[in-house]
């Protein structure tokens, strides 16, 4: 609380040292002489009154500060102008890459804001019924909430296939979910020829002849081959790779595109070798690699390529050690051994 | 029935209108501006005004007495009105002050002076040392103290020209003196040992 009588000045207070009162007191009578004041006033009423009214006065003055502040204002509006002009540049670029993305194709990339992107059914194989295109997608949103929005309906018409999801394509759309699971026990860096040969596999499916004839070839690459995708991969930038993860983060369309395979590995193996190959293009830094060499190991034991699947399974082995999918393609090679045995 | 107190006389009852009331003018400008001269340059050189500015700024003070004397209302005194016109352009002026592009030293450099100037270069002395003192306060605690030790107002007066509440004001004085005290004594001390 503050006490609010009037206190003792400090000139006149014990308190104050006399210096300091000394001083307090002079500044008191620190008074302008005369002359001063009569200057003072003198040019005090010549401002006063030149310049017209008061109003007029303060409109100028205001005016002035005004035009002394237009430069900051010029800069601002330039600033925010070229900061919105990214913005826009980014957004342009942004919606160019989705349409290019869903021109090609992908199935879990949405179409642009406001018009339907053409679905273009990538490089048929040219034994695969239509019927066997058919992705699943019902299955495939019941097991995965993630993967129900971006899976597009087929634009030919065909129903989804009436088979039940099958227990590797639950499986897919389970690590959909979680992104980081698949990739988190796998070393990327040292991959080796495992993944080395998908990759030449995925650069040979990469051209416009479809088949077989890309499935033969793909099978027939060599080491050399495999180390100068290596390489090639090895030298992407991060930020291309980052760019590649972003065309779809959630893994949605990767798990479309692998059911697809699997779907059609029963009735075209060379179809299932053919979408694996287009995953691996279309993803190859995907986080469905394990599904997708696995998925090409058996595709290749059910077109007969029993060695080259051997030689995938010893790489997958070396790249996936605690993989879940060894059982399953060790089932598949045993398979195999027993129908070479059987004639 | 309800019983009316007649009200104190005090010291703070505004002074008699002048002659020149009855001519529709309250104040005649020659007054004001006789007034002003009289205690605005001293009020803004101790609240802070730099010395080579102080007769500009009460120029200004006393331009905006003058062309806005008729709007006065009368709800303040005539002196606390135009103190209170002094602390918004002292306000302003060390704002602008600050904002100065020039690099600016805190004390001018020691001048050789004639004898017959000597009383002008101990008045200059003493000032700049009264002016460090009161550096050390707080806007607000400055224009309190200022107004109350220097000026010599009352306290009423004195919360009427810097627009606070009386308590406000008083608290201001307080903390002021106390930090004033603190800082003469410290200086004191620094220059005894040189």
């Amino acid at each position: 609380m503050v006490d609010q009588r009037e206190p003792l000045r400090l000139f006149e207070s014990a308190e104050a040292p006399v210096q300091l009162r000394r001083l307090l007191m002079r500044a008191h009578e620190d008074v302008p002489s005369l002359a001063e004041q009569e200057r003072l006033v003198e040019a005090a009423r010549r401002r006063s009154t030149a310049g017209g009214s008061a109003g007029a006065t303060s409109r100028l003055r205001w005016a002035a500060r005004v035009a002394r502040h237009v430069p900051k204002l010029v800069s601002a509006i330039a600033l925010v102008g070229a900061g919105v002009g990214v913005g826009v540049g980014v957004h342009h670029m942004s919606e160019a890459r989705h349409r290019q993305a869903a021109m090609a194709g992908i199935p879990g990339m949405p179409a642009p804001l406001g018009r339907e992107a053409p679905l273009i059914v990538p490089m048929e194989a040219p034994n695969a019924p239509v019927e066997d295109l058919a992705p699943g997608a019902a299955q495939v949103t019941n097991d995965s909430p993630r993967a129900q929005a971006p899976v597009r309906p087929r634009p030919h018409g065909t129903m989804p296939s009436a088979a039940t999801t099958t227990s590797d394509g639950a499986g897919m759309a389970d690590r959909s979910e979680r992104p980081g699971e698949g990739r988190g026990a796998s070393d990327r860096s040292g991959s080796g020829s495992g993944l080395g040969s998908g990759s030449a596999a995925g650069s040979a499916a990469g051209s416009t002849v479809a088949g077989s004839s890309a499935v033969s070839r793909s099978a027939a690459s060599g080491a050399s081959r495999n180390q100068s995708t290596l390489v090639a991969r090895r030298e992407r930038s991060p930020s291309m790779q980052e760019q590649e993860r972003s065309v779809d983060g959630s893994g949605s369309g990767e798990a479309a595109l692998l059911l697809e395979a699997r779907q059609a590995l029963v009735t075209s193996p060379a179809r299932a070798l053919f979408l694996a190959q287009e995953h691996l293009r279309r993803y190859p830094h995907g986080i469905l690699d394990q599904e997708r060499e696995a998925l090409t190991i058996e595709a290749l034991v059910a077109l007969g390529k029993v060695d080259e699947a051997r030689a995938r399974a010893r790489a997958f082995e070396r790249t996936y050690p605690a993989s879940p999918h060894r059982a399953r393609i060790e089932h598949a090679l045993a398979r195999a051994v027993g129908a070479e045995k059987e004639p | 029935m309800t019983r009316y107190e007649a009200r104190p006389v005090s010291e703070d009852v505004p002074a008699p209108m002048p002659p020149a009331a009855a001519s529709g003018e309250k104040y005649p400008t020659q007054m004001v501006a006789d007034l002003g001269a009289l205690f605005v340059p001293q009020t803004l050189r101790y609240l802070g005004v730099p010395e080579d500015i102080v007769f500009d700024a009460a120029q200004d003070v006393l331009v905006v007495a003058l062309r806005r004397i008729r709007d006065f209302e009368g709800r303040s005194t005539l002196k606390t009105w135009m103190y209170g016109i002094c602390i918004r352009v002292a306000q302003e002026q060390r704002r602008k002050y600050r904002n100065r592009r020039e690099v600016l030293v805190e004390a001018l450099p020691e001048v050789t002076a004639p004898p017959s100037q000597e009383p002008a270069v101990e008045k200059a002395e003493w000032r700049r040392a009264l002016c460090a003192v009161l550096d050390t306060l707080t806007e607000e605690q400055r224009e309190a103290f200022v107004l109350f030790e220097i000026q010599r107002l009352t306290m009423k007066e004195v919360a009427e020209a810097v627009h606070c509440p009386l308590a406000t004001a008083y608290f201001r004085h307080k903390a002021a003196r106390g930090r004033v005290l603190e800082a003469f004594k410290q200086q004191a001390a620094e220059d005894e040992n040189g």
